[in-house]
């Protein structure tokens, strides 16, 4: 049949007569798409509760890279969930055009959750790609929109399982080119073959999973650099290290370059000002830490400062051990909070150096935040107030 | 019994968890709901009336344009193709370039991207050509063709049959 040989009228589902369209392909490419979702959710879930951490959440501190393969495995298998998205949606797309639209209560309340399993589905792949892309063609804030929606899909998933648990059953049983049953149950069976068979389709879904990963993953992994070529940057920055706000943009320049800067330590025992010559005159200490950021670039550098547990014990640690960083940057980014775990850890420094040169402006002259395993957005740069808490 | 068990759990638990989805959304101002909730719905929509319908537009001339020897490497060149250009369409006009900062967004996506679609032509290209070259052989060995590839071309992807 061709295109034209045919009244227009909306597409049925035995229009789809494709062996490709089966429940056995379905259930196969759904098996990874809801493993990469429940990956994508769990680490979104660590990398939230890590910004936003209740009384019982500890995120450990070590390997200090935890947080850099947190964000890079978020990143990652929301990527490559797109490929296999797209591939699941085509082999069940017969569905779409079910007609009568709606045959029962039950049918409608099946098509309403597929809806919304779908939309949120593409909401969260969508979002998170501008994202990393810093595109923002929508009025929501990204990262509590984001949160919310995960909690729709990975809902949205776990009613699609329980609805269609004895398919995918029976779905998984057996081989996946053999008894060609369609998507839609009481069509007849889907058996017309193209040039792919369905071992075929799921050969490729992994593979385009694959190219997309490849063509995406530099600016995590450095050996990928080359042939990444839609990575969000290419790992060139100011000593060697990429940045996400310049000093520029926070608008801290005049602040941290004048003759009169002084960080001030703020605690139950008083103020103590240093400037930055004193802070160079205390003991230093260097460490390799990566820089991770939440979009999923990350980055291994040398920093070279004092320990925040020494700055803070110039004035009786608080109460709680803990201590709030504030920058010269005013705004979203301008403080973070440091738990007592992180604030005593040896490897939490105050930077001054970066690969043995003083702070470019751009990395938070002259005094930067940087802790083992945390999100970059919270490496709070252009130091001015620590108080402990 | 257990199915019934499982099922009524997973169910009720994803209930619950598009339940705290939705309140923690709604804590959101209007404006941002409504954006959310366009965002939300009319990819979902358009993937169904729009993206699938191109698909198979390019399946269609891709099947019944081409030799059946060349159809597969086509069809699988498509999909990377296709699938890459998804991922880079936030990076080839690249509107999310912050001027002041140098690093973000600094690699040349439209020659990266127009480079990956050569590597997967000529790929495509290769392999179709040893298909061609081996589906000749046994033709001479035996004239009648291989029963598994008639010689009408009956097989093309029913997925573009709309």
């Amino acid at each position: 049949m061709s295109l034209t040989e045919r009244k227009l009228r909306p597409p049925r589902p035995e229009d789809y007569p494709s062996r490709l369209h089966s429940e056995r392909l379905a259930a196969r490419v759904g098996l990874w798409l809801g493993a990469a979702f429940a990956i994508c959710f769990v680490t979104g879930l660590f990398s939230h509760l890590i910004q936003h951490p209740p009384e019982w959440f500890g995120w450990p501190t070590r390997p200090v890279w935890l947080y850099r393969i947190n964000q890079g495995v978020h990143i990652t298998t929301g990527i490559a969930s797109i490929p296999l998205l797209l591939v699941k949606l085509w082999t069940v797309s017969p569905r779409f055009w079910q007609w009568p639209p709606i045959t029962s209560i039950l049918n409608a309340l099946e098509r309403l959750s597929i809806f919304v399993l779908v939309g949120a589905a593409f909401f969260q792949l969508i979002s998170g790609l501008l994202n990393v892309a810093e595109w923002y063609p929508w009025t929501f804030f990204f990262p509590p929109v984001h949160f919310a929606i995960a909690w729709v899909a990975i809902g949205a998933l776990a009613v699609h399982i329980a609805v269609k648990l004895p398919v995918i059953r029976r779905a998984l049983k057996g081989s996946a080119d053999a008894d060609p049953r369609p998507v839609l149950d009481g069509e007849p069976p889907a058996t017309h073959s193209g040039p792919l068979s369905r071992r075929g389709v799921l050969a490729l879904a992994l593979a385009a999973a694959g190219v997309a990963v490849v063509a995406t993953v530099g600016d995590k992994i450095p050996a990928f650099r080359t042939v990444s070529v839609l990575a969000q940057r290419n790992g060139s920055g100011p000593q060697g290290l990429p940045v996400n706000r310049t000093a520029g943009a926070a608008g801290v320049t005049a602040a941290v370059t004048s003759a009169a800067y002084a960080l001030v330590i703020h605690g139950p025992g008083g103020d103590h000002r240093l400037s930055l010559a004193q802070l160079q005159a205390m003991p230093q200490i260097t460490a390799t830490l990566p820089i991770a950021c939440v979009e999923g670039w990350s980055q291994s550098a040398s920093w070279t400062g004092v320990r925040l547990k020494d700055l803070l014990a110039l004035v009786d640690p608080g109460a709680t051990g803990g201590a709030r960083m504030i920058s010269a940057e005013v705004g979203l980014y301008g403080e973070s909070m440091v738990t007592p775990k992180v604030a005593t850890d040896d490897l939490t420094l105050v930077a001054l150096q970066l690969e043995g040169e003083p702070l470019d402006l751009d990395h938070g002259y002259p005094a930067r935040l940087i802790a083992p395993s945390r999100p970059g957005a919270l490496q709070t740069k252009w130091l001015t107030r620590i108080e402990a808490l | 019994m257990t199915d019934r068990v499982i099922r009524s759990a997973l169910g009720l638990i994803g209930v619950v968890c598009v339940g705290v989805g939705a309140k923690f959304l709604l804590e959101r101002s209007h404006q941002e709901v409504i954006s959310a909730a366009i965002w939300f719905t009319f990819p979902a929509i358009l993937s169904d009336l729009v993206l699938l319908p191109i698909a198979a537009v390019v399946g269609h001339v891709l099947t019944k344009g081409l030799a059946a020897w060349a159809r597969l490497p086509a069809q699988v060149a498509a999909v990377l193709i296709g699938t890459l250009l998804l991922i880079a369409v936030p990076y080839l006009g690249r509107p999310g370039l912050h001027e002041d900062n140098p690093t973000l967004l600094n690699r040349n996506y439209v020659a990266g991207y127009l480079m990956y679609v050569a590597i997967i032509v000529v790929l495509a290209a290769v392999w179709a050509l040893i298909r061609l070259t081996r589906r000749d052989r046994p033709r001479r060995a035996h004239p009648a063709g291989r029963p598994d590839r008639p010689a009408s071309p009956a097989g093309g992807t029913p997925q573009t049959d709309r």
